[in-house]
């Protein structure tokens, strides 16, 4: 019988997941930032970390079976602030990356695909802005937005798109002679279409590796902001258990720096080899290494 | 007498560069006819592609400008519509084939995607069912076997003449009146080829459109076109039906190019000497000689060539059969 088999073509970002799964320490890393994820919603919702402003031993109480990593300076459980920390960390990498995405992307591929002006004008603000030291706008911005988890998110957002906006850029000037972007004119397309349909899918791949890069970068840079002083208020975080702990440590007390270090570390290594993986998953001139 | 759809008259496309200005069109004028097929043969650089993206409206601007002349469809000056207009005869009324099969499709999206596409922007009325039905059955019409299966295949994953099949049913979907294919198998192998033209010529019996053949392969040209413009330099220089020309070429340009064609013996299989080829090089756009373009290659040359009577125009010299030179050979 000449019974054809109707069998659906794999995508071309389901080959990348394929590949993916295939990477087992990459599933592995998947999986502890799944793990985090979770764990942040939970304490979103009020599941986990819920009590950790609350006192349950001795000031400075080192790690012991009960608390396995000791307690702060008011005997509150370092451990609950470490779980209750992840939220901030996780929000703050999630909306500072997709700020920057969005802005890095719309930027980049305008100034890519309309070139003239437009190109002239776009390079010559992010130059412009990337020659202003990146420290100082972090401060700037939370001086005038006040201290806070918006005015971090924003601080954060607003001054890392640079890389992913020239990425874009020269990806969609790269991409706009090709002959499908012609063919796709030559069937009647816009300028609209064009770009958002036909060469935003064929450069995908790098917004994607860079979210996950941009991800863990945010998170990284939280810490510096508290460590300046410009964190997050009234609530635990990995950046304000480290500011602590540059008092504690002359003391003897290290357990707050481990534990928040720990945290942070594991899912920023989890992002940076997700990261690594993806590129290699996703990227087409890697394929077949 | 067929229909005329299309007529240009007095083209004229230039394009601004670092060393100048430059006319890669030159006051060319075509018409074509429903049904038939209109050659436009020509070395690279002849104005061939050119003069077809401009039917489209695709010349890249700024560096190019159509400077001149108008190219009317159906009473239609193409060039003066508001551009809405011309995205709506794209791919509808006049479409085009591109020369890379390979590249000419997105490789993201399947090809039934990219079959469906054209579908959605120039019929919306039909649901996404019936498009997906028009893709499956467009893909039968230029003969793809199970079209079920490759519709909802990626481009890597079909061949260099499976994808032009596609690029055809693409262009096809929407039945345009006017299908413009630009060396459409110069990427593909004689075999290939060969299959291509035969589907192209088929597909015109059955949807009655007129075709621009671009090529610079004569082969092509004697096996498909019903009329045939020779291009140099941006210019036509001869003009005649298919049969005329090749049995009574009138410049020597012509003449040249049919006569660097191989051509084996047909009983013993083995090449006729030496090949003749066409002396010397294109004069550069950026420096034309005054007078004949053709005045530094050609056996014939006299001093009304060299630029004493000024160009030599397009002229008829016997019905139906116009060229420019001021020594005709027959």
């Amino acid at each position: 019988m000449s019974e054809t088999k109707t069998q659906k073509s794999k995508s071309l970002w389901q080959h990348a997941f394929s590949e993916l799964t295939r990477d087992k320490l990459a599933m592995l890393c998947l999986s502890v930032v799944i793990v985090y994820a979770i764990l942040a919603i939970a304490s979103a919702l009020g599941f986990v970390g819920a009590d950790w402003a609350k006192e349950v031993g001795p000031s400075y109480a080192p790690p012991s079976g009960e608390h396995i990593f000791g307690l702060d300076i008011f005997g509150r459980s370092v451990f609950d602030k470490m779980v209750k920390g992840t939220e901030v960390a996780m929000s703050i990498g999630l909306v500072t990356a997709l700020i920057s995405m969005v802005i890095g992307v719309t930027l980049g591929a305008t100034a890519g695909y309309f070139g003239g002006k437009i190109d002239e004008f776009i390079v010559w603000f992010y130059t412009t802005f990337t020659s202003i030291p990146y420290i100082m706008l972090l401060v700037a911005i939370t001086f005038i937005l006040g201290k806070g988890l918006v005015a971090i998110y924003l601080a954060l957002g607003l001054t890392s798109w640079v890389g992913l906006c020239r990425l874009i850029r020269g990806e969609v000037i790269r991409h706009k002679d090709r002959e499908y972007v012609h063919a796709a004119a030559a069937i009647g397309g816009g300028d609209f279409r064009k770009l958002f349909l036909h060469i935003l899918p064929n450069v995908l791949h790098i917004v994607i590796i860079n979210f996950s890069l941009q991800f863990q970068t945010a998170i990284k840079a939280e810490v510096i902001l508290s460590f300046l002083g410009l964190g997050v208020q009234g609530r635990p975080s990995w950046g304000t258990m480290i500011d602590d702990a540059k008092l504690e440590l002359a003391r003897g007390v290290w357990w707050q720096l481990a534990a928040a270090t720990l945290a942070m570390w594991i899912v920023v290594l989890s992002l940076n080899i997700l990261g690594d993986a993806l590129r290699d998953a996703l990227d087409p001139k890697l394929k077949g290494k | 007498m067929a229909e005329k759809i299309l007529e240009i008259k007095d083209l004229c496309v230039e394009f601004n560069t670092d060393r100048g200005r430059i006319r890669a069109v030159n006051g060319v004028n075509l018409e074509v006819f429903k049904g038939k097929t209109l050659g436009v043969v020509g070395e690279s650089g002849s104005g061939k592609s050119v003069t077809a993206l401009s039917i489209m409206r695709l010349i890249p601007t700024p560096p190019g400008r159509i400077a001149n002349g108008t190219i009317d469809y159906r009473g239609e000056n193409l060039l003066e519509i508001p551009f809405d207009e011309m995205r709506r005869i794209r791919g509808n009324k006049i479409a085009m084939i591109f020369q890379e099969p390979m590249t000419s499709l997105n490789p993201v999206f399947t090809v039934g995607n990219q079959i469906e596409e054209v579908i959605e922007l120039h019929q919306s009325e039909l649901s996404k069912e019936q498009r997906k039905e028009k893709a499956v059955e467009m893909l039968r019409l230029v003969g793809i076997p199970s079209p079920e299966q490759r519709v909802t295949e990626y481009p890597h994953q079909l061949s260099g003449g499976m994808r032009q099949r596609v690029m055809i049913a693409m262009s096809l979907a929407c039945e345009p009146d006017i299908l413009i294919a630009d060396e459409p198998t110069t990427a593909l192998d004689v075999t290939i080829q060969a299959q291509i033209l035969e589907l192209m010529n088929k597909l015109q019996k059955e949807l009655g459109m007129g075709i621009i053949m671009i090529t610079h392969d004569l082969g092509v040209v004697a096996e498909t076109c019903d009329d045939v413009a020779v291009m140099y330099c941006g210019q036509i220089v001869e003009r005649a039906d298919v049969k005329t020309l090749f049995n009574h070429p009138q410049h020597p340009y012509t003449k040249g190019l049919m006569e660097s064609i191989p051509s084996f013996d047909s009983t013993s299989g083995a090449a006729k000497g030496r090949l003749p080829t066409i002396e010397g090089m294109v004069p550069s756009l950026f420096d034309l000689p005054d007078g004949c373009n053709f005045q530094d290659r050609c056996k014939n040359v006299t001093d009304k060539c060299r630029g004493s009577e000024g160009e030599p125009v397009l002229r008829e010299i016997s019905p139906g059969h116009d060229a420019a030179c001021f020594h005709p050979l027959s």
